[in-house]
């Protein structure tokens, strides 16, 4: 599988960690509540098709990326930095 | 008086020659890991070092050394001792990476079994942070096919088997 790094180009998945759902990049308000806090957490969906996830180029340039991913076809559709992509 | 006399970090192995490769293990004066830059600490870059900062992937040759992208945000000064410049974290890493010159005709070859990037990507001005087995790397492009390859000093000897390895693969192909 390719990972395309908008900094580095097309790599190979060896080099990056995958950190998950890109849920992450939206940090709740400290006094959100339990709730907000409970679902942005440990509360994830399992989608069948495009899905926006969190990965680190651990072997590359170290930028996180948010990548948009196809979970039944693996298709890369998308990639952004994680500082420019839109929250 | 004691000569002193400068050491790769990781020691001073000898050079492995195998095949058409050759590793010779190389020192630099100074190895300063330049991040957080402003608009005035990339000028003040530009009057310590004579280079601009290297965008993604490229290295700038200066009077006394090379600056090379290595990451996000992130420059690495390889080259003759250099005052930190203002408005630059600048931390020195003299100590931190063992540099490995690979030089010969079958570099790109040793290195395909390396590295998950195409060999041909490292040339003169061109640097590739990737994976080299299972450490983190910089390969930078010299000139005649020769590549300088960094590791943390850490796995100095790591670094020197996989060579080795690679190195001898390369060549028993040769004779078949
Ligand atoms: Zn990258």
């Amino acid at each position: 599988m390719r990972v395309p790094c908008p900094i580095c180009g097309s790599r190979d998945s060896r080099e990056f960690y995958y950190q998950g759902a890109a849920v992450m990049l939206n940090r709740p308000d400290p006094g959100a509540g339990d709730g907000a806090w409970d679902a942005y957490l440990h509360l994830r969906d399992n989608p069948e098709g495009e899905t926006e996830e969190l990965w680190h180029h651990s072997m590359g340039c170290g930028a996180w990326i948010k990548v948009t991913r196809n979970t039944v076809t693996h298709v890369i559709s998308g990639a952004v930095l994680a500082r420019e992509a839109e929250r | 008086m004691v000569e002193l006399v400068a050491e790769s970090p990781g020691g001073n192995p000898p050079p492995i020659e195998i095949g058409g490769a050759r590793a010779d293990w190389i020192t630099a004066e100074t190895l300063l890991w330049l991040s957080n830059w402003d608009d005035a600490g990339a000028s003040a870059v530009a009057e310590a070092m004579g280079v601009g900062m290297p965008g993604p992937g490229e290295v700038a040759e200066a009077p006394g050394g090379r600056l090379a992208w290595v990451g996000l945000d992130q420059a690495l000064w390889i080259g003759a001792a250099a005052a930190a410049p203002v408005g630059v974290a600048a931390m020195d890493q003299g100590d931190a990476w063992s540099l490995v010159r690979l030089s010969g005709p079958d570099v790109p070859d040793v290195l395909a079994r390396l590295i998950p990037v195409d060999p041909a990507e490292i040339v003169p001005g061109r640097v590739v942070r990737t994976e080299l087995k299972h450490m983190q790397s910089i390969l930078i492009g010299c000139p005649d096919g020769a590549v300088d390859v960094a590791v943390f000093r850490s796995m100095a000897g790591t670094l020197a088997r996989d060579l080795e390895e690679a190195m001898s693969s390369v060549a028993a192909r040769r004779m078949i």
